[in-house]
């Protein structure tokens, strides 16, 4: 900053405003809120858009899809365990393997996975980096917390997950948002830690300043 | 769940998984129950296989030679799930469901080491989901230090076999002959068959990098895939 240039910010300082102040006073806090109530307009109408497109999405694969097709599209086209789409549809492992045999399943459930082949399809379009849906789901929602993405998609918040995804919401605030009492509920015990051997074989210990084997 | 208390179960298919598939095609695991097992007077027993999945699984996806195992015995009264985090700490109820008889209880103070050859698919009545077998874990821990080790610990110290053993499982019943009914002779070909596949090229390894497990999916569906075109199914 030149000399010039330093005087004359003070100058603009120390002289009265050309405008009146407190009229510059309440509209800017006007600005402000109206910038807020927009920003918040927006949010809402992106939200329900996205959930009209998981909604949309899941009819197609609801009604275009027999339940084999679908756990083919889940299991080889997102790599699904199993294990994670019983844990979707609240059912046991074996339940799956027998509907991918063609066996009956409830329109409830049939329901369930074609919602989860929507929301896998949406989570990759919205984050591409997301190679791995069944991987993201398993893993916690914050490093402080016990809830995993799967625990929020259950209790029915996939919007969040998708704005989670996007960096637009923030891990603790999603979680403020859809669990409110999580610190208290599912915080992580910070006392435990798993630790990995060289050769593979895990051990929980007690959390220390010495714990420098590899932690997951 | 607060982190200081013990699990409460939601309902039995969050423990339990008794399909017939499970039951004949499933690896053994931890939380497994097996009726009809030689006790120590030549009394049958039925017992719950209680060591860790590592502790427990030798080379080749063969149980180890000898298996810690739990006593099942019947309780005085019934236990809710409500029960489960603040009573019978000593044990891990069995739903009446499961037909094993009435108010069974695996007994976690009451050991016993059975030989691998009693402990045979033809005599298995429960398999515990992945949650079952944290939450058996957890139960079994706490019944032995009085310690509350979070689900989320034993899930990251034993998710990575858990994983191996669905993989063993799908491997086996996509390419068994006779499916939910096949023999134990059929059987055990093809589960050394899937440790020489993930024992080739260092996949095997891929279980033990975070993501690995994925990888190693999409692998192994890969390989189902070539040999059900090939026709080797």
């Amino acid at each position: 900053m030149t000399d010039m240039s330093i005087s004359a910010s003070r100058d603009a300082r120390t002289q009265p405003s050309q405008v009146n102040e407190p009229d510059l006073l309440s509209r800017s806090a006007e600005l402000r809120d109206e910038v807020g109530s927009t920003r918040t307009a927006v949010e809402n109408l992106h939200d329900s858009i996205q959930q009209s497109e998981l909604d949309k999405n899941a009819y197609v694969f609801e009604s275009s899809f027999d339940t084999p097709l679908l756990l083919e599209t889940l299991s080889e086209v997102h790599n699904f365990p199993w294990a994670i789409l019983a844990q979707v549809v609240g059912v046991t492992p074996t339940a799956v393997r027998k509907w991918r045999r063609g066996e009956s399943v409830t329109p409830a459930r049939h329901q369930a996975l074609a919602e989860l082949a929507s929301f896998a399809q949406l989570l990759q379009r919205v984050d591409p980096r997301v190679d791995d849906v069944a991987y993201w789901l398993e893993t916690p929602v914050a490093s402080d917390t016990s809830l995993t993405r799967l625990d929020v998609y259950r209790a029915g918040h996939r919007v969040e997950l998708l704005n989670i995804a996007a960096g637009r919401l923030g891990a603790h605030e999603a979680l403020d948002r859809v669990v409110p009492q999580w610190r208290e509920r599912f915080s992580r015990d910070s006392r435990f830690v798993t630790v990995f051997h060289d050769d593979g074989t895990p051990t929980i210990v007690m959390r220390s300043e010495d714990t420098t084997r590899e932690s997951r | 769940m607060r982190v200081d208390e013990l699990a409460e179960p939601e309902g039995d298919d969050e423990l339990f998984d008794v399909g017939e598939e499970a039951l004949r095609l499933k690896p053994f695991m931890t939380g497994d129950v097996f009726v009809d097992v030689p006790g120590h007077d030549n009394e049958s027993i039925t017992v719950m296989i209680g060591g860790h999945p590592c502790v427990i699984r030798g080379g080749g996806g063969r149980l180890s030679n000898r298996v810690p195992c739990f006593v099942l015995k019947p309780t005085e009264s019934r236990i809710p799930y409500t029960d489960w985090p603040e009573h019978h700490w000593d044990k891990f109820p069995l739903s009446d469901a499961l037909g094993l008889g009435t108010r069974q209880a695996a007994r976690l103070n009451e050991w016993t080491s059975v030989h691998r050859s009693e402990l045979l698919r033809g005599r298995r009545r429960v398999t515990l989901t992945e949650r079952g077998v944290y939450i058996l874990q957890q139960r079994l821990t706490h019944s032995l230090t009085r310690c509350v080790v979070p689900l989320t610990e034993f899930e990251i110290a034993s998710k990575h076999v858990l994983r191996e053993v669905e993989l063993e499982w799908e491997w086996v019943a996509d390419l068994v002959p006779g499916g939910e009914s096949a023999a134990e002779s059929d059987i055990n070909p093809l589960v050394r068959e899937f440790h020489r596949f993930l024992d080739a090229e260092g996949r095997r390894e891929l279980l033990k990098q975070p993501g690995g497990e994925a990888r190693l999916r999409a692998l192994v569906r890969e390989e189902l895939q070539r040999r059900r075109r090939d026709g080797a199914v």
